[in-house]
């Protein structure tokens, strides 16, 4: 015995769970939703209701590119929007949409992969987005990364001011 | 169109993120060193495997028979949510931890046992078939995101596709392949091919318990108790 019936025993174990939990999150949702503990990031940022909100959007999987990516963004803001986001203008958001409580993004902004969404807002009131999924394209490259969101960013605010 | 297809297919498979997955599909087709002909075609079931998965998600969309968004995010969720108790149950056959029973034990039961045994073709096919179907956020964006439009401007359901899903199991079938070369030839030279070939066995069982596990963890159990 043993040590091959313990270690079934053990993996059998993991996967009944794993089935279990999977199980429960989708069928018992309301009662999961209701004792998860939310992740800081969503919930301490709420959509900034007049100004620019900048979703990154991520899941419970991260891999290298989404975090460099969510790394470019982050810097984007600092370096060429420092003082919208300080005066409170301009805010980042970054948003897990595997949580249930985040889900209505993807229907929102027709999610079909991570992205990041920009959107402006006037009192409380959505004006307009734009989803800016060519960021994949530019995920090995920082600086075209970079001008690509600053430009949409300008752009979108350019439309809304103009 | 053709050319663009096969390179974002070459772009999945060698991007880091499906790289636990790519470590099993190798280690899967090499394992059996006894005869590289079998290499191969362990490999090119899984390509097929992957051809399929991605050929049917072809049809499908370019076909407009499913919304984008609906399909993308089901498959995202679920099938990343199933791939490691799937992984873990696999690893627990190819190390005899578990046995197949069926009942009955006519010809007919023999056959399919074999034909479902998880070391044997149709084993690799569907492998390639769940990690196709199993969508990490760089193959998601690439499938989605670059293919897809690419197919729906050619109205290729079929073609592009399958191109795409050849390219993301090429790299892995030429490196399985590689290894299953060089271990043969060196368990050859050493003259100590059944022994290898038990030990690649159990070296691929554990590989699939070890990233099933990952997987688990990542998907399931870290947002379940918040830890992510």
């Amino acid at each position: 015995m043993n040590a091959k019936k313990i270690v079934r025993t053990l993996l059998l174990s993991i996967v009944c769970l794993g089935f279990a939990l999977v199980g429960y999150q989708q069928f018992g949702a309301s009662v999961f939703n209701a004792s998860e503990n939310i992740d800081v990031t969503t919930t301490v940022s709420p959509k900034l209701k007049d100004g620019l909100n900048v979703y990154y959007f991520y899941g419970n999987q991260r891999c290298t590119t989404c975090v460099r990516m969510e790394k470019f963004t982050q810097k984007t803001l600092i370096e060429n929007f420092f003082k919208e986001v300080r005066d409170g203008e301009m805010q980042l958001n970054l948003v897990n949409v595997d949580l249930a409580e985040n889900q209505h993004y993807i229907e929102d902004y027709e999610l079909i992969f991570r992205s990041v969404v920009i959107s402006t807002s006037k009192n409380g009131v959505e004006t307009e987005w734009r989803r800016l999924d060519k960021i994949w394209e530019l995920a090995n490259n920082e600086v075209a990364f970079q001008q690509y969101l600053t430009e949409e960013i300008e752009a979108i605010l350019g439309q809304t001011h103009g | 169109m053709l050319l663009s297809a096969f390179w974002f297919g070459i772009l999945t498979s060698i991007s880091p993120c499906p790289l636990a997955t790519n470590v099993a599909a190798i280690s899967y087709i090499s394992k059996g060193i006894q005869s590289p002909y079998r290499v191969v075609g362990t490999g090119l079931a899984y390509t097929i495997g992957r051809m399929l998965s991605y050929l049917v998600l072809g049809v499908i969309l370019v076909g407009s028979l499913l919304s984008t968004v609906t399909l993308s995010v089901t498959l995202q969720k679920y099938m990343n949510l199933l791939l490691g108790p799937i992984l873990i149950l696999v690893g627990m056959f190819l190390l005899e931890l578990l046995t197949l029973r069926l009942p009955g034990d006519g010809a007919l039961i023999e056959k399919l046992k074999a034909k479902i045994n998880p070391q044997g073709y149709l084993g690799a096919l569907l492998l390639g078939v769940l990690f196709a179907l199993s969508f990490c956020p760089t193959s998601a964006a690439l499938f989605f995101g670059s293919l897809l439009p690419l197919a729906l401007e050619a109205q290729s359901s079929i073609v592009l596709p399958a191109i795409y899903g050849l390219a993301t199991g090429l790299p892995v079938l030429v490196f399985a392949i590689l290894l299953g070369v060089s271990a043969h030839r060196v368990a050859k030279a050493y003259n100590h091919i059944l022994a290898f070939e038990h030990w690649a066995r159990k070296i691929t069982g554990v590989v699939f318990i070890l990233i099933g596990t990952y997987y688990a963890w990542v998907n399931i159990f870290s947002p379940f108790i918040g830890g992510n």
